[in-house]
């Protein structure tokens, strides 16, 4: 099967390098490479006893000017995060027991150990982890590393989400910024002259910080400008092209760009900046079709310039760069994001802050390109609206038709609505798009380069309840004290139990995220990002430390619905039926059901299971989730907003597995959790999609950051005309009762199983597997048979 | 009234999604049917080995002067009354009721609130089984509500009831999935089916014909050749025809239902001879309106 729509895409996709996991490995050759760790370090080295924020300028400068770069054959968007594309970043300045993980692992070459050594030298007691590590008691430090743990914050990865205003940038262009931003610091110098305070002290470093940085980013452009006419020279094959890469570059970045290839090309250099080079900062928030669209207009329908072909095959560029690309992940993390190199999200649709339809040609021409050149990053969020246009609705529905597993579709209305409730003024709330899987955030705003995740298994909840705070896998106390279950009186004392469990989990993970908050503001700043946006110009803060907008923080709780059927099971046969006490139910799971078959048969097929349209368990899921918004609406980030919730497992329903035990739902220790986010439990939803979707909205969507439904659907009930009605008319009914997100996996599981048995045959079959979409063949047989569980809406 | 099962989102029984539900009870009794349960008025119960843990609660529910002691309990006749309570307790699903009680009321609630779907898509009920016409009264007053409420109506029938049952229908049904078996089989009531065929073509209503292929009993190209100018002389009244493909999917049911399946090891290549019984409709009538369908095998 041929990829891409010209010859140049088919090659340049079959030498992609791939930088996924799979079962918790990188795939071979790929390493860690050091050059820009140690590029880091040394400009800190030089720069001890200078102004952090400075200190950061000069280190981002220092790296841009000095990684080496290449340009590969056929490219037409160039940067690569290294020359040999095996390689992937590191950043231990955040964390540097992801650097011992990786040596631990063998990603570290052995030419590279003495400089490994270097870094875990310079950066221990310096590196955030560490800092915030000096606030823990040991027994929390323990809580939240412990391989039982449930909680795990991003953090810890060494992640740090700071991204540009795209729109910013292209509008000005850096010269134009830096001619700001020199008038700015004339300013503000006079000021400090006649009446000095330490805010306009900090605003003049962090301006000084911003033009240090943006020399780095200048200097990095037109290094590859210089390579491109080098290569020109030397190669006659291919002068003509290089000749006009070279033409892109001079200006790249530097002015508004000219043409949509030159947008593209900054686009790329400032993505592959953020999420490779300065930190992994996966999960952008892009509105592409939005953010390109003047220039596509300019190129393609007021100056007919390139055909619509020409602009496809840009876009199809594009996305195989942005595919290319990937950072080093925590062990934790290999597992958490099976199959995924980074997490990049392009929305597409919405409204634009007037409240109109925001779909252009542009929307329709990117689905378009995704189903051609067929990868798994980056995925595409679809933002849904009552007003949209019907082609690119169908667009988006015949990409999904070809069994990608992407664009998701976010409800817009939805999102405007919840994103007001979080205090984000109604035209900034329509100019939002997605982050991560399912969170919304506004595009023209710093709070995109500091959003605050991090995950709480909520199913852990319910196990510790149940057994005085103690973890039924290692026996550990990792929870508050709780009374034996046998003196539970009634089934609100089981849910007081829960929320008890569940609050310090979510204050705990809050805690620490708010600690490294603390730490992220004074030493890891970000004046190149800062750059690239207003308010820091306007205001004299640090992107890292200005709030434009409220609340960008998210809580992911894993597992409710487990929770949700368990309280099921213990309401119904316990305290209602009094089948069995709550002491023989806490027995049976303590012993993971053993010799109790019949009686957790019972506990599946005998009480209702969220999913089914019954009012009984469906109730119960309104109260928990409403539970879980309340814990985290009364816990505060270090500015004082309120968190939010998201559900949305990743792939962390399945490497959590191990770490759960049994559970009343009748889920044996070992097995994963429901996956998704409201999705209904593996293979419990029996009556079809739309009784799926009553349940799921029983949930106050609107309270949430979103909640991620995955739904599995039979490739023929997509066909044809009608194929395309019916599902227009089942996103229609999902908008209508008010759900955050849908994403559909639609492959034929006789498809899934024949490529478990001949994986030769289908090295390209992508599936979704949660926010993200994977490759299949690859997957591990566990994840593989997980979602093989789910249930298939076949009609 | 006992359904055997509630489809909501079918794109198999009527055009744009439709929700569809088989009632229980039939008057003919096919061999090839791919939901034997539909077949008998009275509940049944299912029995899957495969599910049976081996708890002995079912036993025990009946009481112990049972002879036997295999597990699951030996339940030869599927609808014998007394093996009911055998079903409440068991955990697992390995004995399982055939059908579920509905009431109108609570059909009508649960069809609109999706109807949002149905009329989008210009779909709406589809009742199928079974033979809707003979649960009459609660046929007709399903349709009747649900066309009330502006929703478009469907029956799936093989007409072989009197005309006055069928014709009854008539104000309440905007399409007819009318089933042709055969053409000369009076297991099928082949007489009656065609009768009402020629009467309903006369009425103001719109007909899909269904055509089952089943291979040894109707896979005959001077069957198909009849059936094919029987509704030619229908002209514009019949929009589509379904051939529908013998499949033997079925056959796991027959063994939970304690019967008999005689077309369990049919293998032949039933794709093929469909193809083959396209070619021949397709030559007395328009392609468009011939199309190949599908039979779901429910559980
Ligand atoms: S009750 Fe059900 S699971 Fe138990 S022995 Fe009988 S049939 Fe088997």
């Amino acid at each position: 099967m041929k990829f891409g729509c010209t010859d140049r895409i088919s090659k340049l996709r079959d030498d992609l390098v791939s930088k996924a996991c799979y079962g918790g490995k990188y795939e071979d050759g790929i390493f860690v490479d050091l050059s820009r760790a140690k590029l880091y370090m040394d400009s800190y080295k030089e720069t001890e006893g200078c102004e952090p924020l400075i200190r950061r300028a000069k280190a981002q400068a220092h790296v841009l000017k000095n990684i080496s770069i290449a340009i590969l054959p056929n490219e037409l968007i160039v940067g690569n995060p290294h020359a040999d594309p095996h390689a992937l970043s590191i950043f231990p300045e955040i964390n540097c027991n992801l650097l011992r993980e990786a040596i631990a692992d063998g990603y570290v070459r052995e030419q590279d150990r003495e400089i490994a050594e270097e870094l875990l030298q310079y950066w221990a007691g310096r590196n955030i982890a560490d800092k915030v590590a000096e606030n823990m008691s040991d027994w929390i430090k323990k809580i939240v590393s412990a391989s039982s743990s449930f909680i795990s914050t991003t953090w810890q990865d060494g992640i740090q989400h700071c991204i540009p205003n795209w729109d910013y940038v292209f509008e000005h262009g850096t010269s134009k910024i830096r001619e700001k931003i020199n008038a700015k610091l004339d300013e503000i110098k006079e000021q400090i002259g006649q009446q000095a305070s330490s805010k306009l002290i900090n605003a003049r470093y962090l301006y000084e910080a911003m033009l240090l940085a943006l020399d780095g980013l200048n200097a990095y452009v037109e290094r590859f400008h210089t390579l491109a006419l080098e290569t020109a020279q030397s190669n006659i094959l291919c002068r003509e092209e290089m000749l006009q890469i070279a033409e892109i570059l001079k200006s790249a970045l530097k002015e508004p760009p000219k043409s949509l290839w030159e947008a593209c090309q900054g686009f790329f250099f400032l993505h592959l900046i953020f999420t490779c080079i300065d930190s992994a900062a996966f999960g952008s928030l892009v509105r592409i079709d939005q953010s390109l669209w003047p220039f596509y207009k300019k190129d393609v329908i007021d100056e007919g310039k390139i055909t619509r072909e020409q602009a496809q095959e840009l876009i199809e560029a594009l996305m195989l760069k942005v595919q290319a690309l990937g950072a080093f992940f925590s062990r934790k993390r290999r597992l958490h994001f099976e199959g995924n190199g980074a997490l990049p999200i392009w929305s597409l649709g919405g409204v634009k802050s007037d409240g109109t339809d925001a779909c252009n040609e542009l929307t329709d021409l990117i689905l378009q390109a995704a189903q051609s050149v067929r990868l798994n990053q980056p995925t595409i969020s679809f933002m849904y609206h009552e007003k949209m246009r019907d082609s690119s609705l169908v667009e988006a529905i015949k990409t999904i038709r070809t069994g990608l597993g992407y664009p998701s579709f976010t409800n817009g209305d939805w999102m405007v609505q919840s994103l007001i409730r979080q205090g984000i003024p109604i035209e900034a709330a329509r100019n939002s798009g997605v982050v991560g899987c399912v969170s919304c955030c506004p595009v023209d705003s710093c709070n995109t380069t500091k959003r605050l995740a991090l995950t709480v298994i909520a199913a852990k909840s319910m196990e510790l309840a149940l057994n005085e705070g103690n973890c039924l896998v290692t026996g550990e106390k990792i929870g508050p004290d709780e009374r034996p279950a046998s003196e539970f009186k009634s089934y609100e004392d089981v849910i007081s139990a829960v929320r008890k469990q569940l609050t310090f989990a979510v204050k705990t993970a809050v805690n620490v995220r708010n600690l490294a908050r603390h730490y992220e503001k004074i030493y890891r700043p970000n004046p190149l990002v800062s750059a690239l946006h207003r308010s820091p110009l306007e205001t004299g803060i640090d992107a890292v430390t200005y709030e434009d907008y409220p609340n960008n923080c998210w809580l992911n709780m894993v597992g409710v619905i487990n929770v949700v059927n368990s309280l099921a099971v213990i309401k119904k046969l316990a305290f209602e039926e009094k089948k069995y006490t709550l002491t023989e139910i806490t027995a049976a799971i303590k012993s993971n059901w053993e010799g109790k078959e019949a009686m957790r048969q019972e506990c599946i097929n005998k009480v209702p299971k969220f999913g089914n349209d019954d009012h009984y368990v469906d109730e119960i899921a309104r109260e928990i989730f409403k539970m879980c918004s309340d814990i985290a609406a009364n816990t505060f980030d270090i500015n004082g907003h309120f968190w939010s919730i998201v559900a949305q497992s990743v792939s962390i329903y399945q490497a959590t597995a191990g770490m759960i035990g049994a559970l009343p739902d009748g889920k044996l220790a070992g097995k994963p959790v429901a996956d998704g986010g409201i999705s209904p439990d593996h293979g419990t939803d029996r009556n079809g999609i739309f009784p799926v979707l009553s349940s799921v909205s029983t949930v106050d969507h609107f309270r949430t950051k979103g909640l991620l439904l995955n739904q599995w659907i039979a490739p023929e009930l997509l066909e044809g005309e009608q194929g395309i009605a019916w599902m227009k008319a089942i996103l229609k009914m999902w908008n209508r009762k008010g759900l955050s997100q849908i994403q559909f996996n639609v492959v034929d599981p006789n498809l899934l199983r024949d490529a478990q048995k001949n994986p030769a045959k289908y090295p390209n079959l992508t599936i979704r597997v949660s926010g993200y979409t994977a490759n299949w063949v690859k997957l591990t047989s566990e994840l593989q048979e997980i979602i093989l569980s789910r249930t298939l809406q076949r009609g | 009234m006992l359904l055997t099962k509630i489809v909501r989102d079918s794109i198999l029984d009527g055009p744009g999604c439709r929700y569809t539900i088989f009632v229980k009870g039939c008057n003919l009794r096919c061999e090839w049917c791919h939901n034997p349960e539909t077949q008998l008025l009275e509940q049944e119960v299912f029995t899957y080995e495969q599910f049976c843990i081996q708890c002995g609660l079912c036993l025990t529910a009946i009481g112990t002067n049972l002879p036997q002691k295999q597990m699951p309990i030996r339940i030869k006749d599927a609808a014998d009354p007394r093996y009911f309570k055998c079903v409440d307790i068991c955990p697992t699903g390995a004995l399982s009721f055939a059908g579920k009680e509905y009431t109108i009321d609570w059909l009508l609630n649960d069809l609109l609130k999706y109807q949002l779907i149905y009329k989008q898509t210009n779909g709406g009920l589809t009742i199928s089984g079974g033979e809707p016409l003979l649960s009459g009264d609660f046929s007709y007053e399903l349709c009747r509500r649900v066309k009330a409420s502006g929703i478009h109506t469907a029956i799936d029938t093989s007409g072989t009831l009197s005309w006055e049952t069928v014709a009854r229908f008539l104000p309440v049904v905007d399409l007819w999935l009318y089933d042709i078996k055969h053409t000369d089989d009076p297991a099928v009531q082949s007489a009656l089916n065609i009768a009402n065929f020629k009467k309903l073509i006369n009425q103001n209503t719109e007909i899909w014909v269904r055509i089952p292929i089943i291979p040894g009993y109707n896979d005959n190209k001077s069957i198909w050749k009849e059936m094919a100018r029987l509704i030619v002389a229908a002209g514009e009244k019949v929009t589509r025809i379904d051939l529908l493909p013998f499949h033997p999917y079925a056959a796991p049911k027959y063994t939970a239902l304690r019967r008999h399946y005689k077309f369990g090891d049919r293998r032949e290549e039933t794709e093929t001879i469909a193809k083959l019984a396209k070619s021949v409709f397709v030559s007395y009538l328009p392609k468009e309106r011939v199309s190949m369908g599908k039979t779901m095998v429910h559980g």
